[in-house]
């Protein structure tokens, strides 16, 4: 393997790289050694690269992400988290490396393929992005009625039992312009998981909410995972929130993963990179300056220019 | 779902509308108002010089039109051009001994093929050939010989 | 100076570059009809919006119409006594170029910018993205749906175009001018021909929606999804639009009529 990562071993602190595969093998001798069960992961991404034009998105990004568990991606913004994202749902393809969704190498899948593997999986848009021109209960019923042939009258139960998880049963009959942007997303949530999809992603569930509105999300996130037993993947920048959700945290940084592993064990991390990002410090590894020329060119301060 | 309905009631006046209006443009507007093809008989016409007439242009009898030219040929060995004209079952009893002519409609416009009657008891049969044929005016042959015969006025004005 | 051809032979290769990928996306709007075709009523909904919605326009456009023609035509042909033939320079006008042109570029402003600005925002609101996420081809459900209700609307369109256009010209000349009115309608029924003059500018109408249908929707949602995009993809569709209508309208004149 190329690329190492850094990898966390024990709950002693010590720090150590290893190559890729090797911390997935230490992270499943681990959660042995805590008499946890070792499960497929349910996404696999292996060496990743991934170039947009001349930029390099992503370089020789390798994590798992185990079945049942919640997983926090984080990263600065601009690091691509989005995109990775996008990788594991087939909209954008990538450049080398694997990404593995339920096993199926995503990239290799047929048009065909690729919308049942999506029928696996739930998606919450930033901004929830559901569809303007119907209601809240169509929205919910939309992907019911497009992928399946049930009777409308068992898709109304079906659409207000998943309104009724999301506590908004009561604004079937409204329009998304009516709602507010925590109800919005509310409602993307319960139209997530109306095909009972294994695997849920969430884009950034909790920018611009309101800390009610944002407990209410936290509060679904971890009740979805517990009780259906769901796969997520959470991205999102806020720490505070996430270690109510996740339990394990793999950090992005310049295309790279930087750091992962258990929540408060990267949250421990005391490499620069990550405690720049985690304690949010405006200069360190992540310069405060865009690169640029010396200063004093640009303000015309050299010697006989 | 009520409001799919209207959406679909709406949009079901919309084609009707188009529709509505295709039909008036066609009946109104254009040949199909003046002659309904229907059941047609052909007949026969030779003409020394058939000017501007083209295929599909009116037949009249009397200013109504009652068919129109199918097909226009030169006949090689006669050198003619043959007309067929179809005219409607409708109008089954011209004379035989009726001429045609092919005039313009104004006087820039199109050319047609005027009937007029004889007084023959018979009346022409599918297939059969006007005797009577009158040629095409042209415009310029008449400018021509006007300017040509400028000091003859008489000589212009006789033939 | 010398840059010139240089940017002409690029913008040249850009040209034909557009015109592969407009046919690209074309036969993806085609192979994606059947299947979007069993969703009738999205189909019924889009004829709506698309083409009902658009006939105040193009109605109050045709009756301004063609009481200009009747104004100018009478003018015009006075000067010659040839009154009579107003009837038939109307008729023949109407069908054959002005009714589909002027209907086209109408539609384009009105319905084409509609079509590409929805579909732009449902792409900068990440609506098409939670549809693929849920299994659903955009391509089907959004775009085929309103690419079909253009090139149906718009011979609909055009005919009632026409239909207003004749009936403002007889306004004008003759219950204005005082042309008489026997003259007026059997000039065009003397030379005015059903299959082709005026289905050959319905045909005309109909390509001209299809254009437009597949301008508006391949703008829309190949936007760049900010407000920005949704902005210049719009503009983009009114003129790719009146680009391909006059372009195509010589070639089907040229070639057909």
């Amino acid at each position: 393997m190329l690329n190492a990562v850094t990898g966390r071993r024990g709950r002693y602190g010590t720090l150590t790289r290893f190559p890729p595969t090797q911390v997935q093998a230490l992270n499943d001798a681990i959660a042995n050694s805590r008499g946890e069960p070792v499960a497929a992961p349910v996404v696999r991404v292996r060496d990743l690269a991934t170039r947009l034009g001349d930029k390099r998105i992503f370089d020789g990004v390798t994590f798992d992400v185990p079945a049942g568990s919640v997983l926090a991606l984080m990263g600065p913004s601009g690091t691509g988290k989005t995109t990775l994202l996008r990788h594991l749902t087939g909209q954008q393809p990538y450049d080398a490396g694997s990404v593995q969704v339920f096993g199926q190498e995503v990239a290799a899948l047929t048009h065909r393929d690729l919308y049942a593997l999506r029928r696996r999986m739930g998606m919450l848009f930033q901004h929830g992005a559901l569809l303007t021109d119907l209601s809240v209960f169509d929205n919910v019923a939309f992907p019911l009625r497009e992928n399946t042939d049930l009777p409308e009258r068992l898709i109304r139960t079906l659409v207000l039992m998943k309104l009724q998880a999301v506590g908004l049963r009561g604004a079937a009959g409204l329009m998304p312009s009516e709602l507010s942007g925590g109800m919005a997303r509310r409602v993307a949530l319960a139209r997530a998981i109306a095909l009972d999809p294994a695997l849920i992603l969430y884009d950034e569930p909790f920018v611009g909410l309101d800390p009610i509105a944002v407990a209410a999300v936290v509060e679904l996130i971890r009740t979805l995972n517990r009780t259906l037993g769901l796969t997520s993947i959470v991205v999102a920048h806020e720490i505070e929130h996430l270690r109510r959700v996740a339990d394990r945290l793999v950090v992005l940084s310049g295309g790279k993963v930087i750091a992962q592993g258990a929540v408060d064990d990267v949250l421990a991390d005391p490499s620069p990179m990550v405690r720049q990002f985690l304690q949010g410090l405006s200069d360190g590894p992540v310069p405060f300056h865009y690169p640029a020329a010396p200063l004093a060119g640009d303000f015309g301060l050299e010697r006989g220019r | 779902m009520a409001s799919n309905r209207s959406f679909e009631i709406g949009t079901g006046l919309f084609i009707l509308l188009g529709f509505a209006a295709l039909a008036f443009l066609a009946t109104q507007t254009t040949r199909l108002a003046g002659f309904r093809a229907g059941e047609t008989y052909s007949l026969k016409a030779r003409f020394t010089n058939i000017g501007q007439l083209k295929e599909r242009a009116p037949v009249k009898l009397a200013g109504v039109t009652i068919g129109s030219v199918r097909t226009i040929t030169l006949d090689p060995r006669v050198l003619d051009a043959v007309v067929l004209l179809d005219v409607d079952r409708r109008f089954a009893e011209i004379p035989e001994d009726s001429s045609l002519s092919i005039y313009t409609s104004g006087l820039l416009g199109d050319q047609y093929v005027a009937v007029k009657p004889g007084g023959s008891p018979d009346f022409l049969a599918d297939g059969d050939e006007f005797i009577l044929t009158e040629s095409s005016v042209q415009l310029e042959e008449l400018i021509g010989k006007y300017l040509v015969g400028g000091n003859d006025g008489g000589k212009a004005a006789a033939e | 100076m010398k840059r010139v051809p240089r940017e002409l032979a690029h913008s040249l290769g850009g040209f034909l570059a557009d015109i592969g990928v407009m046919g690209g996306f074309l036969l993806r709007l085609l192979s994606a009809l059947p299947s979007s075709l069993r969703r009738f009523g999205l189909h019924v909904r889009q004829l709506w919006f698309i083409g009902a919605m658009s006939l105040t326009i193009i109605m109050i456009s045709g009756l301004f119409v063609g009481l200009v023609l009747g104004l100018q035509y009478y003018q015009a042909l006075s000067q010659f006594g040839a009154t009579g033939a107003l009837g038939t320079l109307t008729a023949l006008s109407l069908y054959r170029e002005l009714g589909p042109v002027i209907a086209a570029l109408l539609f384009s402003g009105r319905a084409g910018t509609a079509i590409t600005a929805e579909i732009g925002l449902m792409r900068s609101t990440e609506q098409l993205a939670a549809m693929e996420m849920m299994a659903v081809d955009p391509l089907r459900y959004v775009l085929a749906p309103r690419f079909l209700a253009a090139t149906i609307a718009l011979p609909l369109l055009c005919v009632v175009f026409s239909a207003m256009a004749v009936l403002g010209a007889h306004a004008s000349a003759v219950l204005w001018l005082g042309l008489d009115n026997g003259i007026y309608w059997s000039s065009m029924v003397g030379s005015v021909d059903f299959g082709h003059d005026l289905l050959g500018g319905v045909f005309k109408a109909a390509v001209f929606g299809l254009l437009i249908g597949l301008i508006s929707v391949h703008q829309g949602y190949t936007a760049r999804p900010t407000g920005e995009g949704v902005a210049y993809a719009t503009t983009r569709t009114v003129i790719h639009s009146a680009i391909a209508i006059l372009a195509f309208d010589f070639v089907l004149t040229a070639f057909l009529m």
